[in-house]
């Protein structure tokens, strides 16, 4: 038992200490509760960064803009950018966990359902608002835990991207509709 | 019989005598290069003696790890432009687990996959050791098909993607859709073309604090009898910054005595001390193909002492095979005789340092910027542009008679500007900018030119032979195809 | 007197005192039959289809006659005339002709000379001395072949041997032999012999027709086919332009065996594997107990047919590009080695096409010494040729 959840306690104890948060138990969590912290972790740094950085620059203080191109248009990442950098630079780092934020409807094929367990999971946080997936694939030879975190449209500038977005294959989405998911992978040995 | 057994012997003997000192020589020391099994790519034939600057996994290592290892390798040199250059397909988009499926077809999370070293028959343009339509490994199935994606491209074939000059693997900042969409309808070149950085390089002037602190020319007399040197010294930017001739030639003397000076006097300098002070430009020189033999990553010669010491033989080995198992770096600069590019003759003898092309008393950034470049480099491209229009343009501002900026050299196009804290500085590394040669789009070509002029001017071949003598005969539709789509979406 | 072996020894020694290149089974064989006649025409043995019989055990004087007699009159068994050609052809040989030799040097027919530094490379020489006495023997045989006149029981006997070995033309210019083909078989059928010596002659001149010709003819066209198809093999490879890289993307099998490793690493030991056969089939063939099974032919066909694999495995490990520096004199060395063996193959094993041709018979020396030698440097270059792969 203790073997089976050395990978989680390692990787809560890093997720616990960004988050500066209560202590995990040393004798360990499962893998659901290590994709679940890690989910509040990534979850809550996106929301920062979109309330207190990108709409208090641009829609309150109207000092910036936010766009896809930041670069060339010297403006704010947005806060799926922010979120997919994140992502990018964790996989960069480590092979002790992964996570990607997926839709059944993305802007970029690339982000749409690339297994059965993202299909299904995507699907079902869709269909039953509120909860979370959790589920085990295989993928390139080696098993992994999956978790599928439901992700909501929280802003009117979210829904008005996703709709006008000449790539966009959904055309019709509201604040509070969930557009996609957040996946979180980890190996088990 | 005697001679039967003689033979066998002397074969025996041979062999076990050949492999043994081969052996040596890649485990302990020694010059290696009748080891090398093809050609390699570009410019790293510079380099290529200094095996353990790719081959860095230990001896025997698995398969796997020396992979990972030769990789890791790939990325200490080259990790920084991908980088700025927001590759497309970096490696840490297909670490995740949810790319396996992508691993099986090409495994981008490989250098390895496409650029294989010392492969000569299968190297293509851009060191691409795979057939030049893989874009169909990914981008020919499901949601990747890029054919049902984009109607547009329904009828193309995949050995297009990348040689019709609109889509890069790695580099595609100046090709992307919504940037061609931006750049629609302009005119081919702007009514008042200027490159701005290369403007305000021109304006740059010497820290004011060094004004008034120039002093005299403090030198040996031998030197200070050097009345060329003093006078190109004295209208040059060196003297306007209060660089004397102690701060070059006898630093550690630099603002004592004149007896100190005397007696630390270096006559001829290295480059190591203009990199004291110009260290962007010494930088970006170690990253380009001048100064590839500078760059921090390059592996240092094997010690063969510590070496055999790590196999018990330190003592055992006498001086002389000792000698024959030292490691033979390659020199210091680059010379032109080693230079796989058609270069002049007469230059044969140069090697590449920054005395070579920055005349070290006139620091004459003008003759750096073209007639050095002409002093070695002799190819259809270097010839075509003595009279080309660009050429002309540098004629008239050097003449006086166009503003400031508005010529274009050799050094505006391949040691492109760019702007570090305020400053404009040049870049030394010509590979930032040289292939795939949309990389020139916006650091070079938008400066005067329309997006779509200039994707048709670097894809046309024979246009780019010519020093853009001429007009495109490529039409490269991408700019169309991105605004006629933009128009459908409605967006 | 020389014996049959002695003057057999002297004429396959050109002027400069190098061997004439024969066929090894064909020299055996000669000089078996040889010390066989020497003992008939000194009635110390005696011939019937059945058996080969000592009729007198008095020595003869010269040690190595003596010797091989002793072995005969040792047998408890009496052994047909086929058993003993074949035995005295593998067994003893090389010891016969050996001991030929040196009888010759200290006849002073013949002298030795000190073998110098390339002598890996080069046959040793015995160069003969007394002229006089080694032109004798084919100015005799030349009078016997171009007369009508009664010639010499000896010289049919020789004349018959060599002919049964097919070495006449060997000896003789090709053209010349077939002009006294009539005499050679009117020579045959002379009856100047008492009838039981005549009787023992034909008998060892026919074991060894059947036991050489016949045995022989069919591997050597077997042979003589696989080692021409090599060849032409060489040549299209030499001639023939590099297959170049597939420009499509996705499995190919040719792309697989030149640039994937593991298909490399698979195509490599196999080679290396039937090279090391072909070279022990060779090496095989010089140890006597080995190639008296099925004469060596079978060994023989062996090499070439690993040979021949080689070359075709060659092909996939390498599509035959040269690559550069080390691997590339690893593989100048090997396709040397496949080249040479097979022109030696057709040289060695069309030797009666090629005498026709007009081609001189030294020719096949060179072809298999120039293989042997390109053959010397390839187990270092591939020990580290393969070192190289796993250190890099």
């Amino acid at each position: 038992m203790q073997q089976r959840f050395r990978k989680p306690i390692k990787i809560a104890l890093a997720a616990a200490m960004t988050m500066a948060a209560v202590g995990v138990a040393a004798e360990g969590v499962s893998y659901r509760q290590a994709a679940d912290m890690l989910y509040l972790v990534m979850s809550s740094d996106r929301a920062v960064y979109a309330r207190k950085v990108v709409q208090r620059l641009t829609r309150d203080e109207q000092l910036l803009t936010a766009s896809e191109h930041f670069e060339d248009d010297s403006a704010l990442p947005l806060p799926a950018q922010m979120f997919r950098f994140g992502a990018e630079m964790a996989a960069d780092k480590t092979e002790d966990f992964s996570y990607s934020l997926l839709s059944l409807h993305p802007v970029n094929r690339k982000n749409g359902p690339g297994t059965d367990l993202e299909r299904e999971g995507l699907q079902f946080v869709a269909d039953h608002p509120g909860e979370n997936f959790y589920g085990e694939e295989e993928l390139g030879g080696e098993r992994y835990f999956a978790a599928v975190y439901p992700d909501v449209a929280v802003a009117e500038a979210c829904v008005n991207c996703h709709n006008n977005h000449k790539d966009s294959p959904r055309t019709d989405a509201e604040v509070g509709d969930v557009m996609g998911g957040v996946v979180i992978r980890i190996p088990m040995d | 019989m005697a001679r039967k057994a003689a033979l066998w012997i002397l074969c025996v003997s041979g062999t076990l005598i050949a492999t043994a000192l081969v052996t040596a020589w890649m485990l302990v020391g020694g010059d290696r290069r009748m080891l090398l099994i093809g050609k390699t790519t570009d410019a790293h034939h510079q380099i290529e003696t200094t095996c353990e600057t790719c081959h860095a996994a230990a001896p025997f290592a698995s398969a796997a790890a020396a992979a990972k290892a030769l990789n890791k390798t790939c990325r200490n040199c080259h990790e920084d432009a991908l980088q700025a250059a927001e590759d497309s397909h970096a490696r840490k988009l297909f670490r995740s687990p949810r790319m396996a499926v992508y691993w099986e077809k090409l495994d981008a999370r490989l250098c390895t996959a496409c650029h294989v070293e010392h492969r000569p028959e299968i190297t293509r343009p851009g060191a691409v050791t795979v057939a030049e339509d893989f874009c169909v490994a990914c981008h020919s199935e499901g949601d990747q098909d890029v054919r049902k994606a984009r109607p547009s491209h329904a009828g193309l074939t995949f050995d297009t993607c990348a040689s019709a000059g609109c889509h890069n693997y790695h580099d595609n900042r100046a090709i992307y859709e919504d940037f061609l969409v931006s750049y629609a309808g302009r005119p081919w070149v702007a009514s008042a073309p200027v490159h701005e950085l290369a403007m305000r390089s021109r304006a740059q002037k010497p820290p004011a604090e060094a004004a008034g602190k120039r002093g005299a020319a403090l030198a040996p007399a031998t030197a200070l009898a050097e009345q060329t040197a003093l006078h190109d010294w004295a209208g040059s930017g060196h003297a306007a910054a209060a660089v004397n001739c102690a701060a070059c030639h006898a630093p550690a003397a630099e603002g004592t005595s004149r007896a100190a000076v005397e007696a630390q006097w270096i006559a001829t300098p290295d480059s190591a001390i203009c990199e004291g002070c110009h260290k962007t430009p010494a930088q970006t020189f170690a990253q380009g193909r001048h100064g590839l033999r500078r760059h921090p990553s390059l592996a240092p010669p094997r010690d063969p002492s510590r070496r055999l010491e790590a196999i018990g033989l330190s003592g055992l080995l006498p001086k002389a095979a000792a000698a024959w198992l030292a490691d033979l770096p390659p020199p210091m600069h680059m010379t032109v005789a080693e230079a796989r590019l058609p270069m002049r003759p007469e230059a044969a003898g140069e090697s590449l340092h920054c005395g070579t092309c920055h005349q070290p008393h006139a620091v004459n950034t003008e003759r750096a910027a073209v007639e050095a470049c002409a002093s070695c480099h002799d190819g259809t491209h270097s010839r075509a542009y003595f009279g080309s229009a660009h050429h002309e343009l540098w004629r008239a501002e050097l003449a006086g008679q166009a503003p400031p900026g508005t010529g274009v050299s050799c050094a505006t196009c391949h040691m492109a500007k760019a702007e570090r804290g305020g400053k404009v500085v040049t870049s030394h590394n010509q590979n930032a900018t040289l292939r795939p040669n949309e990389k020139m789009i916006r650091p070079v070509c938008l400066d005067c030119h329309g997006l779509g002029f200039a994707i048709n001017a670097l894809a046309d071949a024979d246009l780019v032979a010519r020093n853009f003598q001429g007009k495109p005969s490529v039409q490269v539709e991408s700019i169309e195809w991105a605004v006629r789509r933009t128009q459908e979406t409605g967006n | 007197m020389l014996t049959f072996a002695e003057e057999l020894v002297v004429l396959l020694n050109d002027e400069d005192g190098a061997p004439v290149p024969v066929q090894e089974d064909a020299l055996a064989c000669a000089l078996a039959g040889a010390v066989l006649l020497d003992l008939a025409f000194a009635y110390r043995i005696d011939t019937d289809l059945q058996t080969l019989v000592v009729t007198d055990r008095t020595p003869t004087g010269n040690p190595a006659l003596d010797r091989i007699l002793a072995k005969i009159a040792a047998r408890p068994e009496a052994a047909d005339t086929r058993t003993w050609i074949r035995e005295l052809s593998v067994d003893e040989a090389a010891a016969i002709h050996e001991e030929m030799l040196s009888g010759l040097v200290e006849r002073g027919v013949l002298a030795r000379q000190v073998e110098k530094f390339p002598w890996n490379l080069r046959t040793p020489r015995r160069p003969i001395v007394n002229g006089e006495a080694a032109q004798g023997i084919s100015r005799r045989i030349r009078a016997v072949l171009h007369s009508d006149g009664i010639p010499d029981p000896r010289d049919i006997a020789l004349i018959a041997l060599l002919d049964a070995c097919d070495l006449l033309a060997d000896v003789f210019p090709a053209a010349e032999i077939e002009q006294c083909r009539a005499r050679i078989e009117q020579l045959r059928l002379m009856d100047l012999i008492g009838r039981e010596l005549a009787g023992a002659i034909a008998d060892i001149e026919r074991t060894i027709i059947a036991a050489l010709r016949a045995r022989s003819a069919r591997f050597r066209r077997l042979l003589l086919h696989l080692s021409t198809i090599g060849g032409l093999g060489a040549t299209a490879v030499l001639l023939a332009p590099r297959i170049p890289a597939s420009d499509r993307f996705g499995p190919s099998l040719l792309q697989s065996l030149w640039f994937d490793e593991l298909w490399q690493q698979w195509s490599g030991y196999l080679l290396l594997g039937f090279s090391g056969a072909g070279l022990l089939a060779m090496l095989l063939l010089k140890v006597r107990p080995v190639a008296r099974l099925g004469g060596g032919h079978w060994w023989r066909l062996a090499h070439v047919g690993f040979g021949l694999c080689c070359a075709l495995l060659l092909f996939a490990h390498t599509g035959f590009r040269l690559g550069a520096n080390l691997n590339a004199a690893l593989m100048t060395s090997y396709l040397a080695a496949l080249t040479f063996g097979a022109l030696a193959g057709i040289s060695t094993n069309g030797a009666p096409q090629l005498r026709s041709m007009g081609i001189p018979p030294k020719l096949r020396s060179i072809l298999t010494r120039l293989h042997r030698v390109a053959f010397y440097p390839l187990p270092a270059l591939v020990a580290i040729h393969i070192l190289i792969v796993y250190l890099y």
